[in-house]
């Protein structure tokens, strides 16, 4: 993953050289458990990363604001969405072994390229700064001072520097992510009937207050919850890092639809277990992590209102290394320079320097007395999705660039997905901007 | 054993990556039809417009 050095036996080489051996003889003997675990990774990563503070914050407004019910289904419903999305990436990264700003710049040109880049550097930005808010919010429930709760985000985002090696690195970050499912642990404790979720699930009902601004703006914050840009940029360049051959390409799409549930169940989870406080008539909607967390204790118990708040706390902490990365791989791509996580630090000076610098001026601006903090979490989700639909333009032009991915070319119907993505991500927006403008617009 | 690899080994094991990289290290822009240039500036005003609805909304929010 060095763009004028292809050829080197370097460090990065030699790692992903070890890491291929092991496929290789997985494949072999055909130990396909084996075989699924050398492989999984970057789909559930992405996927587990995107339920990060503000989108597990954004569904448990959800169920405090609409109960069991249209959202429960729609959350679902989302994640396949990412889904579509997010397996584009896996036949680009394998095919091209170039990460996603890479391509964008080399077949659409600087022009094109840069304004790719504003969008994902200022959604990764005021996405990160979110996470430290979650962080900071989650640790908040324990007494933990916000400097220390920033330190250890920023310690769990060097833990790259330290490990210096993609697999270590990959497997460290999935065992912390995998504490999301914490959330489908708490649904269990929450007083709410099963039935009811089950019955939301097949009837998409019932909506409380129908369609209206405040129904929109959410449906928009939860679809900002799954599919963002960073995601397309994190899960291509962990394909390449990871060495993904075209014949993983099967894997990747089991890694990535095992994560999209995994995923799935733990932001349904979210909502299940906030729901008691719509059922109690509780104004939730500008809870904070920690709000949330107390507010849920006389339903689920204090050690469910912990573990609440430790979900918020281990979702930004995952979220924040993820987006660093995703920054730090862009910037390499684009500036040519060494950008992979089986390199040392001395020879990827600029790639470790970006990936810990953005997460140390996000958690800087979190400890800043009085910045608008609620405000950003609010608008992160929205301008997350509302800048997507460029990036679904390039990644299905991608997609289809014989050239790129070779025989793995989307098909007409992978298209029709792809493109019914981008056109239901669009449309949100657009629906969302004829509120903003006729506030008492309603469908 | 994975943790004993030569130099011939990686050569053969990342012979894929290498060979991948090296096509697209060739590729150049691909030309992009009037058509297309149109879809790629509609989205980006739309980005834009998007960006104002935002700004507007928490301002009448605050």
């Amino acid at each position: 993953m060095v763009s004028r050095e292809p050829r080197r036996i370097n460090r990065e080489n030699v790692s992903r050289a070890k890491d291929r051996l092991r496929v290789v003889e997985a494949r072999t003997a055909r130990r396909w458990g084996r075989l699924f675990w050398l492989l999984i990774g970057p789909g559930i990563l992405v996927m587990l990363g995107e339920n990060d503070a503000p989108s597990m914050l954004s569904y448990a407004a959800t169920g405090s604001k609409f109960g069991i019910g249209f959202f429960i289904p729609f959350v679902v419903f989302t994640f396949m969405l990412a889904f579509v999305a997010q397996e584009i990436t896996v036949r680009l990264g394998a095919a091209s072994k170039a990460g996603h700003a890479e391509l964008i710049y080399r077949r659409f040109g600087k022009f094109w390229g840069n304004f790719a880049m504003i969008d994902l550097l200022f959604t990764n930005f005021l996405t990160l700064v979110t996470e430290f808010v979650g962080i900071v919010a989650g640790a908040g429930f324990f007494h933990i001072p916000a400097p220390i709760a920033v330190a250890i985000g920023l310690f769990a985002v060097s833990s790259a520097v330290i490990l210096r090696r993609y697999w270590s690195w990959e497997r460290l970050i999935l065992a912390v992510a995998s504490f999301n499912l914490v959330f489908v642990v708490v649904a269990f404790l929450a007083p709410v009937s099963w039935g009811q979720v089950g019955h939301a699930m097949w009837s998409w009902t019932p909506l409380p207050g129908g369609w209206n601004s405040n129904t929109i703006i959410m449906i928009l914050a939860d679809i900002g919850a799954t599919i963002t840009p960073w995601m397309l940029f994190f899960q291509q360049g962990a394909v390449t890092d990871k060495g993904l051959s075209q014949k993983d390409i099967r894997w990747g799409r089991i890694d990535t639809a095992f994560g999209a549930t995994l995923a799935a169940m733990a932001a349904v989870g979210c909502i299940v277990v906030t729901a008691p406080l719509y059922i109690h008539h509780m104004n939730a909607g500008q809870f904070g992590a920690a709000q949330f967390a107390q507010a849920l204790v006389p339903y689920i118990g204090h050690i469910g209102g912990a573990l609440f708040a430790l979900g918020i706390f281990d979702a930004g902490l995952v979220a924040a290394v993820a987006i660093s990365t995703s920054s730090a791989y862009a910037f390499g791509e684009v500036a040519h320079k060494a950008h992979s996580l089986n390199r040392s630090v001395v020879e990827a000076k600029g790639f470790y320097g970006v990936l810990v610098g953005v997460a140390t001026i996000a958690g800087a601006i979190v400890l800043i007395p009085g910045f608008p903090l609620e405000m950003v979490v609010i608008i992160v989700n929205v301008i997350a999705v509302l800048t997507m639909p460029p990036a679904i333009g390039f990644l299905l032009l991608l997609a289809n660039d014989r050239e790129v991915v070779g025989q793995h070319k989307s098909t007409w119907w992978l298209n029709a997905f792809g493109i019914g993505v981008g056109v239901f991500i669009s449309l949100a927006g657009i629906v969302y901007a004829l509120t903003v403008v006729f506030p008492h617009f309603s469908l | 054993m994975a943790a004993e690899i030569d130099t011939l080994d990686i050569e053969q094991l990342l012979q894929e990556h290498q060979e991948t990289q090296k096509r697209i290290h060739e590729l150049g822009v691909r030309p992009l039809s009037p058509a297309l240039k149109a879809l790629m500036w509609t989205l980006r005003i739309y980005v834009i417009l998007m960006i104002i609805a935002v700004v507007v909304n928490v301002t009448q929010s605050v």
